[in-house]
């Protein structure tokens, strides 16, 4: 087994019930600096739960979150934000009635440096910092093939650009991490080639690591290094993708019983 | 014929007279906006931070030093009022940004009727008998603030800050997501259209001869709140032009002699733009989304020529 570079993201026997149910138990992730890691399973399985504990929407009930060595796990969605920590969502929550290059001027809100005053006066300050969002948000729209939407409305566009539009919201955030929800449902073989493409890109060209749960297998066996499956919310295997391509197993979890 | 004829010849000084009511009226009606549209609490209170407005500028007109002169002390009223409903604001948003929808609409309404009742019984202000008002504010002084709080507003909405409220107001779970502090901004805002509503109280009480707790009853949240439903929640213009047509009403009515009927086209018209317009008259449009106008101007200040 190849050697893992030093744990960007760590969770160990992470957890959470809700009531009677236990929807993620014992879990341990682990995300290496400068890795693509897959998080694969059955619907149901507990991924997109563990997506929101780490991001903050859920306060898991055991175990811990660490992120370069410090925990996060309790901290508010905005911290977790910041400390570099971005994602996007199963099901596409873009800022719909606002135009492209808004969502992702949003996203870029930290880089504002002027204040109320400098806003209601239009200062120097105000006009350079907006010039500069603006040019920042399009070179991010750029990589993704978006620039040229930018000023139609986020909902407006179609399906699968949606979801790259999420992409780019989340990177605006300049994170360490990204965590992506299904950035290939409901794309064609074309499209999802298309984004494969270009989440190897974002690891070379952001330095993000990148923590992503997908159902199509032929991009998560292309990017991923390592790959954890989830059923039922724990761990059944944890490997490089040949390794669980050929896990009895997860194969059994995906298939049933033969 | 006659009465065509007298009306058009009444209209002219009927409008003139009511300028600084209507003026007012265009702040307040903003105001509300900026809580209501911009940032999406829904506020049913909202006279109750022009009555503080109001009163405390009038303790300034009233009980202030007058040999200050008139203008200085005017001035001075604006601050007081813009402070204190600022105040106001900030301590309602506190309880408020943890509630939403129709929990939130109690609370400003209850914050409203406090207040009535609080100058019911406050007699440094003349309690329910009320106070007299020296007049301080010109129709064009009135008009003049009319325009800053219009320019106030518009750069607010193409800034930072009004992109991000509006980010929040579309999906709290994903303006969180990239960092966005959603009770530093709703505050913010808040507070941003409390104080507003000050300066409006401030302009109503230098503008009047009289100011009575009675005036700033439920019922005028409720106009205040028809105001910007039939404009179009959100949209400047659009609520500016309703709160000049809201407040002309009464006074047209009056031509016909009418206005005994007044509260019934007052719902009538309510219903009818829920019915058939539920966006209100502009929806979200502004005057200067127009496509001629749209080549020119460009509200952001550096948006891009696509």
């Amino acid at each position: 087994m190849k050697e893992r570079s030093p744990a960007l993201l760590q969770t160990e026997s992470l957890g959470i019930q809700f009531g009677g149910l236990r929807a993620v138990d014992n879990v341990g992730l682990r995300v290496g600096v400068g890795e693509v890691v897959g998080l694969i399973g059955p619907n149901g399985a507990g991924k997109t739960t563990c997506f929101n504990m780490i991001t903050g929407v859920y306060k898991p009930t055991s175990g811990s979150i660490s992120l370069s060595g410090e925990r996060i796990d309790g901290l508010h969605m905005i911290d977790v934000n910041h400390r570099g920590v971005a994602r996007t969502f199963q099901n596409i929550r873009l800022f719909r009635k606002m135009t492209v290059l808004d969502n992702v001027r949003v996203a870029l809100h930290r880089q504002v440096d002027y204040g109320l005053m400098s806003s209601l006066l239009r200062l120097p300050s105000f006009r350079r910092a907006e010039a500069g969002l603006q040019r920042r948000a399009l070179e991010l729209l750029s990589v993704f093939g978006l620039a040229d939407r930018s000023q139609d409305l986020a909902g407006d566009l179609p399906y699968g650009d949606q979801r790259k539009l999420e992409i780019v919201r989340a990177l605006a955030t300049s994170p360490k991490l990204l965590l992506l929800d299904e950035p290939a449902a409901g794309m064609n073989p074309q499209e999802t080639e298309n984004l494969t493409h270009l989440i190897s890109r974002l690891r070379q060209e952001f330095g993000v690591s990148i923590l992503l749960i997908e159902h199509d297998m032929s991009l998560v066996m292309k990017i991923c290094e390592h790959i954890y499956v989830l059923d039922y919310g724990r761990e059944i295997a944890q490997g490089e993708p040949n390794a669980i391509q050929n896990n009895q197993q997860v194969i059994k979890a995906y298939l049933g019983e033969a | 014929m006659d009465t065509v004829l007298r009306i058009i010849n009444e209209l002219g000084p009927t409008i003139y007279s009511s300028l600084e009511l209507i003026g007012i009226y265009v702040i307040l009606a903003l105001s509300l906006n900026m809580i209501n549209g911009m940032a999406g609490m829904f506020s049913i209170g909202h006279a109750g931070f022009w009555a503080v407005g109001a009163y405390s500028a009038a303790a300034v007109t009233v009980h202030g030093p007058a040999a200050l002169g008139g203008p200085a002390l005017l001035l001075l009223s604006i601050v007081a009022a813009m402070i204190a409903a600022g105040a106001a604001g900030f301590i309602l948003a506190v309880p408020c940004l943890r509630l939403t929808g129709d929990y939130l609409a109690i609370v400003t309404l209850g914050f409203s009727i406090i207040i009535v009742t609080l100058l019911y019984n406050f007699e440094y202000m003349g309690a329910a008998t009320g106070v007299s008002t020296p007049i301080l504010a010109s129709k064009g002084f009135i008009w003049f603030m009319v325009l800053l709080t219009l320019i106030v507003y518009y750069r607010l909405q193409y800034s930072s800050l009004g992109r991000t409220i509006q980010a929040l107001r579309e999906d709290e779970i994903a303006a969180q997501s990239v960092g966005l502090n959603r009770v530093r901004l709703k505050t913010t805002v808040f507070v941003i259209g409390a104080a507003m509503a000050g300066l409006a109280g401030a302009l109503y009480a230098s503008s009047q001869t009289y100011l009575s707790p009675a005036g700033f009853e439920f019922d005028k949240s409720i106009k205040l709140l028809t105001m910007v439903v039939l404009g179009g929640l959100g949209s400047i213009t659009g609520v500016a032009v309703a709160a000049i047509l809201l407040t002309l009403l009464p006074e047209v009515l009056r031509l016909f002699s009418l206005d005994a009927y007044q509260m019934l086209v007052f719902s009538a018209m309510l219903l009818l733009m829920v019915l058939m317009r539920p966006q209100g008259l502009m929806g979200r449009f502004e005057v200067w989304d127009l496509p001629i106008l749209r080549r020119y101007w460009r509200p952001g200040g550096a948006e891009s020529k696509a």
